[in-house]
C-alpha cells in the first residue's frame, strides 16, 4: 500500500539568539489512504508543528530546515504558491483545538461553508448554499435548515467543532489534519466528534492524522500511533502492538500514567514521569529521554534516535529494550493498583 | 445526540431563541443598544433631519436681508434672532448644518474605508510592508492636522473643495493605525489561519474575513471623528477657509457674530450650541456603542 502522506527526516527550527532552536528533529511518519493515525506526545513535543507543517502553516519565525513531506507522490515543500493553495483547497483539510475562535464571528455558518464550495469547487451561490445545509446535516447538526442561518456564537462548542469539520471537509479532501480537535470539549461531546470523524472516514475513505495528548482519545479511533517526545518520534506501530508490547520506556510510562476507573476511590497515585522534558535550547547527546528514563544505561548517551523494527510495522527508538518479551498492558494495569 | 449540543442563545443557555426574533435584533440592533447610545442617535437624527429639510423648515432664506430687524433678539418670528444685516440666524444655522453635515459625513466615511484597508494590509502582511506603512501613518499623525489641511487648501484654493480633499488626505491615518493594531490581534485568530488552510487568496482573507471584524471599532471611532471633523470644519470656516460668503457655515456664522458678541450674544452663541449638541450626540452614540455588552459576537 503506498502512503497518502509521507514525512521523513522532518526538522523544524526556530531562530534563537544563540543559533537555531530545534523543535522537531528527524521526525517521520506515514498515513495510508483511509487510515487514522494518532500523533501523541506531551506539550512541546512537536506534534502540532509536525501536523501543521503538512499544510506549510508553521507560525513565523519557524521553518522547515530539512526533511521531506510527500502527499500522494507530490513534494509539498517544493510547491509553488498556486500549487500550495490548490493543495490546501482540495487535498487536505484542517481542524483545530479551539472551536470557539476557528469560525469567523461575523458570518453565518452557511455562508462560511458555501464560500468554500464556491471558491474551491466553483459552485454557484444557490447550489453552494443548498450543499452547505446538506453538509451540516451530514455532520449531525440537528435542524440544519434553521441552524445554517446561525452565527458561530449562537452554537455550543461541540456544534462549532461539527461545523468546523463540515467546513474543512467540504471540498472532500483525502486527508484531514485534526490538531487536538476534542481537547476543548467535554467527554460526551468528545466521543461524538470522534465518532463523526470515523464515520466520515468510512463514508469517504478520508485519512485522518489525529494529534492528541490523550491516549484515551487515540485508542478509540486510531489504527496506528506515532509517539513523539522532545521533537523526536520515539515509537510507532499499530495501536494493539503499542498497547500490548510497547518497547520504548517513554511509551510505557505514558500508558502507565493514564488514569483508570479501577483506581477510583483508592488512595493511590499514578506513577507519572519524573522530571520535565528538555528545553528547546538543550541539545542532548544520544537518547533525548535518557534523563527521565528509569531504565537508562550508560550507553544511552551515545545512541542514535533512529527507529529500529520490533515487529511488522512496529518500530522503536530505544535500542536497550528493557521490556523485551513483557506485556505492557498488565504493566499499565499494575500501575493502577500499586 | 442533539441533547448534549443544546443551543446557547446570546443571553446564555436560556433555550432556543426564535429565529425571527434573533434576526430582528441583529438587523435593527437599535433595540438592544444602551440608553445613552439611543439618546445620542436621537440627537443626531434630529440634527440630520433639520439639515436635510432645511429648505422646507427654514422660515427665511439663508441670505435674505431684513434691514428692519437688525440684531434683534430671539423671538417667535426669529427663534435665534437676527445678525448685523438682519439675516435670520435660525435659517442660516439650518442651511449651515445641511452643508456641514454633508461635508463631515463625506470626509469621515471616505477616510474610514481607505484607512481600514491600508491598516488591514499592513497588519496582515507584517514585516517590511508593515514597517513602511506604519512609519507613513506615524508621520501623518505626528504632523499637525490643521496645518496639513490648510496646506492642501492653499494648493486647491479656499472653499468646500479644499476641505473635501484636504481632510481625507490626512484623516485616513488614524483609521489605518486603529485597523492595523486590531489586525495584529486578528491575524493570530484560528479563523484567519483557517482561511489559509482552506486555500483562500490573501485578498479574500483580508477583504471578506478580516475587514468585517475590523469595522466595528473603526465605526465606533468614526462617531468621535465626525465631531473632530465638524470642529475642524468650523475652525476653517472661522478662518475664512471654508464655504465662501455669503453662504452659511457654522464656523462662519460664529465668526460673524463674534464682533457683536457683547451686543447680540445670540448670533455666535446659539449656532455654537448646535455644534456642542452635535458633539454630545455623537459622543453618546460612540460611547454607548463601544459598551462591552454589545460585543456579543466575539468571545
Amino acid at each position: 500500500m503506498t502512503a497518502l502522506l509521507r514525512i521523513e527526516g522532518l526538522r523544524i527550527e526556530f531562530d534563537g539568539d544563540d543559533g537555531p532552536l530545534v523543535a522537531v528533529d528527524g521526525a517521520g511518519l506515514s498515513v495510508a489512504p483511509g487510515e487514522v493515525v494518532g500523533l501523541i506526545g506531551e506539550s512541546g513535543s512537536g506534534k502540532s508543528l509536525t501536523c501543521r507543517s503538512v499544510m506549510r502553516l508553521i507560525p513565523r519565525p519557524g521553518r522547515v530546515a530539512a526533511g521531506e513531506i510527500e502527499f500522494d507522490g507530490r513534494d509539498v515543500l517544493a510547491m509553488s504558491g498556486k500549487e500550495l493553495r490548490d493543495f490546501r483547497a482540495h487535498d487536505a483539510g484542517m481542524i483545530y483545538q479551539d472551536p470557539f475562535s476557528s469560525l469567523n464571528p461575523v458570518h453565518r455558518i452557511r455562508e462560511q461553508i458555501a464560500e468554500t464550495l464556491r471558491v474551491n469547487l466553483g459552485m454557484d451561490k444557490a447550489g453552494a448554499r443548498a450543499q452547505a445545509v446538506e453538509l451540516l446535516d451530514g455532520v449531525g447538526i440537528p435542524d440544519p435548515e434553521r441552524r445554517a442561518l446561525s452565527y458561530p456564537h449562537e452554537l455550543s462548542g461541540g456544534m462549532r467543532q461539527r461545523v468546523m469539520i463540515a467546513l474543512a471537509t467540504a471540498s472532500r479532501p483525502r486527508l484531514l489534519l485534526a490538531d487536538e480537535p476534542t481537547t476543548a470539549l467535554d467527554v460526551t461531546t468528545q466521543a461524538q466528534i470522534l465518532a463523526l470523524m470515523l464515520r466520515l472516514r468510512a463514508e469517504r475513505g478520508m485519512a485522518v492524522l489525529l494529534v492528541s495528548h490523550d491516549f484515551g482519545v487515540i485508542s478509540q479511533v486510531c489504527d496506528r500511533v506515532v509517539v513523539m517526545y522532545a521533537g523526536h518520534v520515539v515509537e510507532t506501530g499499530p495501536i494493539e502492538a503499542l498497547y500490548t508490547n510497547a518497547q520504548h520506556p517513554y511509551t510505557r510510562a505514558l500508558l502507565e500514567s493514564v488514569p483508570q476507573l479501577e483506581s477510583a476511590g483508592r488512595r493511590t497515585r499514578r506513577p507519572g514521569i519524573a522530571g520535565v522534558p528538555p528545553e528547546l535550547s538543550e541539545v542532548l547527546p544520544g537518547c533525548v529521554f535518557m534523563p527521565r528514563c528509569r531504565h537508562a544505561q550508560p550507553g544511552c548517551a551515545s545512541i542514535s534516535m533512529a527507529l529500529q523494527p520490533v515487529s511488522e510495522g512496529h518500530e522503536t527508538a530505544c535500542p536497550v529494550r528493557p521490556f523485551a518479551g513483557t506485556d505492557s498492558a498488565p504493566a499499565a494495569r499494575a500501575g493502577a493498583q500499586s | 445526540m442533539s441533547a448534549v449540543d443544546v443551543l446557547e442563545g446570546p443571553g446564555g443557555p436560556g433555550g432556543p431563541v426564535s429565529e425571527t426574533a434573533a434576526r430582528r435584533r441583529r438587523v435593527l440592533g437599535v433595540r438592544g443598544w444602551p440608553r445613552q447610545a439611543k439618546i445620542g442617535a436621537g440627537i443626531l437624527a434630529v440634527l440630520v433631519l433639520a439639515g436635510v429639510l432645511a429648505p422646507l423648515i427654514a422660515p427665511y432664506g439663508q441670505n435674505t436681508l431684513d434691514f428692519d430687524h437688525i440684531l434683534s433678539g430671539p423671538s417667535f418670528s426669529h427663534p435665534m434672532g437676527t445678525d448685523s444685516t438682519g439675516r435670520d440666524v435660525f435659517s442660516r444655522t439650518l442651511y449651515a448644518l445641511r452643508v456641514d453635515l454633508a461635508i463631515v459625513v463625506f470626509v469621515t466615511y471616505v477616510s474610514l474605508p481607505v484607512g481600514v484597508l491600508i491598516g488591514a494590509v499592513a497588519g496582515y502582511f507584517g514585516g517590511i510592508v508593515d514597517a513602511i506603512i506604519a512609519r507613513i501613518i506615524d508621520t501623518m499623525i505626528a504632523f499637525p492636522f490643521m496645518v496639513l489641511v490648510i496646506a492642501v487648501i492653499a494648493i486647491v484654493g479656499p472653499g468646500v473643495k479644499g476641505v473635501l480633499i484636504g481632510v481625507p488626505v490626512v484623516a485616513w491615518a488614524l483609521y489605518a493605525r486603529l485597523a492595523r493594531s486590531e489586525m495584529l490581534v486578528l491575524r493570530e485568530q484560528p479563523f484567519m489561519l483557517a482561511t489559509t488552510a482552506l486555500g483562500y487568496s490573501r485578498t479574500r482573507a483580508i477583504l471578506r474575513h478580516a475587514v468585517p471584524n475590523l469595522m466595528r471599532p473603526c465605526l465606533i471611532y468614526s462617531t468621535l471623528d465626525m465631531v473632530v471633523n465638524l470642529l475642524l470644519l468650523a475652525s476653517l470656516a472661522y478662518l475664512g477657509l471654508g464655504a465662501q460668503p455669503p453662504n452659511a457655515e457654522l464656523g462662519s456664522i460664529i465668526a460673524d457674530g463674534q464682533s457683536t458678541l457683547l451686543d447680540a450674544w445670540w448670533v455666535a452663541t446659539l449656532p455654537g450650541l448646535v455644534v456642542v449638541l452635535f458633539g454630545v450626540g455623537a459622543g453618546l452614540l460612540g460611547d454607548g456603542l463601544s459598551d462591552g455588552r454589545l460585543r456579543g459576537g466575539v468571545q
